[in-house]
């Protein structure tokens, strides 16, 4: 081996082996932008074949198992993983301490990703027939009628669950161990705060995932029949375990959208978070609500109509909480003085539509009404509202806010605001059809569909291709902007509070040696 | 900048314009039910829309009126607990005034009780079959657009994907109940004009009622994801004034219709001949094509040449006669097949089976009987 091969290995192994929250939060993050990519090219591929009615370039099958894997590659790979890639960077620079609780732990919670995502998908490559029954898997479609790659699947679940258990373990003792003196629970970030009422969350959730799943496994293989009626089970109580995962899931993606979208609001108003306990109370009554709501996933089952009645008011409920957190947002603009860097674009723009999302989700939890709306592109139109101009709004934002700070360099604003409009036009033709054609009672899951739904899913499928490219946008920018001079000061932003605007910009690879000591509150 | 910015303001203003194309909304339907429901509806709606109008505006205001660029200074408030709570208490005033009209259109909804009639709706891969439960007759109800409209080798119809061989006939303003199950997976029974959605679960019988108020055909479709024909299982109802419906009752168990009304013209029932079963090749191979293009097609491709199903080529050697038959009857375990022993008749089986022995490159097979199948059948 020659010198330079050697420090190249050696450069490989140290991303391997990096027990760095810095490094392996980088990991997290470009592993998943490459799985946003992926799974957005099967979402554009699907768009092409709901362009126009009739058959275009895939067969239903296929599509079907695009619907699948779009769905599990979007949440599992692309969206966690990088909202974990946040947690990894910046918890420990926003409360002061050297790194997470535990490091090794860290580094195998990311390389279990790559694997999980591989064998997911790898029976698309090896002839599976892959999953084709939509990230929900009901059974019995997935049990009796699943085909084989359902299995790499369930295992695919079982290590992507394993990954965010052990990520929340090591969130939670970092946060409740490693703050730096001074910064009580109530001082913390609310990016902090929003972290750590998900990890939480997720170790109450995907036990029952794991359960699921696996219960799905011994259907399939092991001649228990706890979804088939007729061995006995009960495909209805499928829909129970999902939904009792899947609604708090919902939650998991948001809350620590709702943390970033605190921090950067407040800055670019360079004013102090408005009502900044409220936010924190009001995340924790989202969290215990958001178990107590999954039958709105499955008001058209035939459930009770006192469970009915039960669910819808819990549903409505969880708008009173998430109504403080938008008021408080935009409370803190209020005699702010503002500016519109590219973050707070897009977070101003995740306000507005992640409201408008949100208001469609009231929408649905009116029962009567959600007898129309149910299983309809209404659905469809309302959680992409809510996760791509909610939740990936957020993200995008996160990443122009926290980027010179990771790298000392600043990207090129003018193609950031080049790719906030094209994208916030672009993401509004792709949903808000989706609405209308939902409304006028297009079922979601088909990939062919009556001429009456014609001219709004074009506009739909127009919509999604100039967004796709935006991201590939966002994705030369983010790279362009690593060759760009490093000399970004440690401040970056006048109206940043915090500790980690108090260090360099890169921070040193070991930051918060010698933990800080925090006098008052953060957003002083 | 400036057009893109301008661009997404006629884009976020555009819903309202949408809103005046009744095409783009829920539809009222045909049924008390369902003009609740488009009540509660434009109700909830109008909440939602005052509640985004308000906060747009809100912050629409902040970002003209304070702004670093023109030199805002901003207020060192941190929070006020009387706004808290006012914009606490306002949210939950609102959400109640949707919560009880909700409340009781929905105890209206699941009510089915004392129904004039009794429809077992069974969903399946991938038809729907309709029992009458007073009046013993079922059939199943297929997607009737052929699969060349589909591939784009004709022209799409006005009811492109919605429409069937055989609607489900009711008469107009009885109180229907529907039973909804499922022989396989899940699906959904759903027709919007009707304000009609409930799953077809396998173990379960979900009731539903509807009580159509105006003649007149209402389309609906699966909304559950059911397998790979999940978008091709249209419901068609087709409601009917009394005395068209009994007419249609008549005909369907063969009988000759008895107006209740004396001066009515006497229609002359002539029940029809059982028609002969042609047993040449070329009869045959037409009669398969049909039932192939009708079930198999989507599939196999047209020319059985497979996609995401095997390819139908070469396949005698793969299979025999009997071989194949059992497949259509029982399909293979872990396949997508579905099992067509409910669906298709014998002779319909044993002509699909002769067509697909006797194309593409197939050996030439032996006439197969209705017989050999209800021979093959367990
Ligand atoms: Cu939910
Ligand atoms: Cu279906």
């Amino acid at each position: 081996m020659d010198a330079v091969q050697k420090t190249r290995s050696a450069r490989l192994m140290r991303w391997v082996m990096t027990t760095n929250h810095k490094d392996i939060g980088t990991l997290y993050l470009w592993f998943s932008f490459s799985m946003f990519l992926l799974a957005g090219g099967m979402a554009l591929l699907m768009r092409i074949e709901l362009s126009m009615p009739g058959e275009q370039i895939m067969q239903p099958l296929f599509y079907n198992q695009l619907v699948t894997a779009h769905g599990l590659v979007m949440i599992f790979g692309a969206i966690m993983p990088a909202l974990t890639g946040f947690a990894n960077w910046q918890i420990p620079l926003m409360i002061g301490a050297s790194d997470l609780a535990f490091p090794r732990l860290n580094n195998w919670s990311f390389w279990l990703l790559p694997f999980a995502i591989t064998l997911l998908l790898s029976s698309f490559v090896v002839g599976g027939p892959p999953p084709d029954f939509g990230w929900t898997f009901y059974a019995p479609l997935s049990t009796t009628y699943g085909p084989p790659g359902t299995d790499a699947m369930i295992l695919a679940i079982h290590l992507l669950g394993i990954s965010s258990i052990i990520g929340s373990i090591n969130i939670i003792a970092t946060i409740l161990n490693l703050r730096a003196p001074g910064m009580t629970l109530m001082n913390m970030p609310i990016f902090v705060w929003g972290w750590f009422v998900t990890s939480f969350l997720i170790l109450a959730i995907m036990p029952i995932l794991a359960a699921t799943v696996t219960m799905v496994l011994t259907d399939r293989h092991f001649g228990t029949s706890f979804f088939s009626a007729a061995g006995g089970g009960d495909p209805v109580l499928f829909q129970h375990l999902f939904w009792f995962f899947g609604h708090p899931e919902v939650y998991v993606l948001a809350m620590p959208a709702f943390g970033i979208i605190s921090e950067i609001i407040p800055t670019f108003s360079r004013k102090a978070l408005f009502g900044a306990n409220c936010m924190v109370y009001a995340i924790i009554a989202i969290a215990l609500l958001s178990f107590i709501v999954w039958v709105h996933h499955m008001f058209t089952t035939g459930v009770l109509l006192v469970t009915q009645l039960f669910f819808m008011y819990t549903t409505m409920i969880i708008a009173v909480p998430t109504g403080i957190k938008v008021f408080n947002w935009v409370a803190t603009m209020h005699r702010g003085s503002i500016s519109f860097e590219p973050a707070m674009l897009f977070a101003i723009a995740f306000v507005l539509m992640f409201t408008f999302g949100g208001l469609s989700g009231i929408m649905l939890s009116v029962v009567p009404a959600d007898y129309q709306y149910h299983d309809s592109y209404f659905v469809v139109g309302h959680f992409h509202y809510v996760i791509v101009t909610g939740v990936y709004y957020a993200l995008v934002s996160g990443v122009y806010y926290w980027y010179p700070k990771w790298t000392g360099r600043m990207y090129s604003m003018k193609l950031a605001n080049w790719h906030f409009w094209v994208t916030t036009i672009a993401a509004n033709f792709t949903f808000m059809p989706m609405l209308f054609v939902g409304l006028a009672g297009m079922p979601r899951r088909i990939p062919d569909f009556p001429l009456e739904f014609a001219e709004f899913n074009l506009i739909a499928s127009f919509g999604s291709l100039v967004f796709g490219l935006a991201q590939l946008l966002f994705g030369f920018l983010l790279i362009q902007g690593l060759w760009r001079p490093k000399n970004v000061s440690g401040q970056v932003w006048d109206g940043a509070k915090g500790l980690e605007w108090t260090i360099s910009s890169p921070p040193p690879y070991h930051s918060f040696m010698d933990p800080p000591k925090v006098v008052g509150k953060t957003y002083q | 900048m400036v057009i893109m910015q301008l661009s997404l303001l006629i884009l976020l203003v555009s819903p309202l314009l949408a809103w005046q194309f009744p095409a783009y909304n829920m539809t009222p339907g045909v049924t008390p039910v369902s003009h609740e429901i488009y009540e509660l509806h434009m109700l909830v709606f109008y909440i939602c829309l005052f509640i985004l109008i308000g906060v747009s505006v809100m912050t629409i205001y902040c970002l003209v009126n304070y702004r670093h660029s023109q030199g805002a200074k901003a207020s060192s408030i941190k929070g006020n607990l009387k706004v808290e709570i006012i914009w606490t208490v306002i949210p939950f005033l609102l959400l109640i005034t949707i919560a009880v009209p909700s409340t009781l259109v929905l105890i209206n909804i699941v009510d089915t009780s004392d129904p004039d009639m009794n429809i077992k709706v069974i969903g399946r891969q991938w038809n729907w079959k309709y029992e009458y439960l007073d009046e013993g007759i079922e059939f199943f109800s297929d997607l009737s657009t052929p699969l060349a409209q589909i591939k784009g080798l004709e022209p799409k119809g006005d009811h492109y994907l919605r429409e069937v061989d055989h609607p489900v006939v009711v008469p107009i303003n009885k109180k229907i109940r529907f039973l909804v199950t499922s022989d396989d997976v899940q699906h959904s029974f759903a027709v919007p004009d009707l304000g009609l959605k409930r799953d077809a679960i396998p173990g379960y019988i979900n009731e539903a009622w509807v009580y159509i108020e105006k003649p007149g055909t209402y389309r609906g479709a699966c909304q559950e994801l059911c397998g790979m024909k999940h978008g091709y299982m249209p419901i068609v109802v087709e409601a009917r004034s009394q005395e068209g419906y009994l007419q249609w009752l008549a005909e369907q168990k063969g009988e000759a219709y008895v107006s209740s009304d004396p001066n009515a013209p006497v229609i002359n029932f002539v029940p029809p001949e059982p028609a002969v079963i042609k047993m040449d090749h070329d009869s045959i191979i037409a009669r398969g094509k049909q039932v192939f293009e009708k079930h198999c097609a989507l599939c196999h491709g047209l020319n059985g040449a497979g996609g995401a199903c095997p390819t139908l080529v070469d396949i005698t050697q793969k299979w025999s006669e009997d071989e194949l038959i059992s497949i259509v009857l029982y399909s293979i375990k872990g396949k997508a097949m579905p099992a067509f022993e409910d669906v298709l008749s014998d002779q319909e089986i044993a002509d699909v089976v002769y067509y697909v022995s006797n194309s593409w490159n197939n050996s030439e097979g032996q006439l197969i009987s209705a017989e050999t199948v209800a021979d093959a059948r367990r």
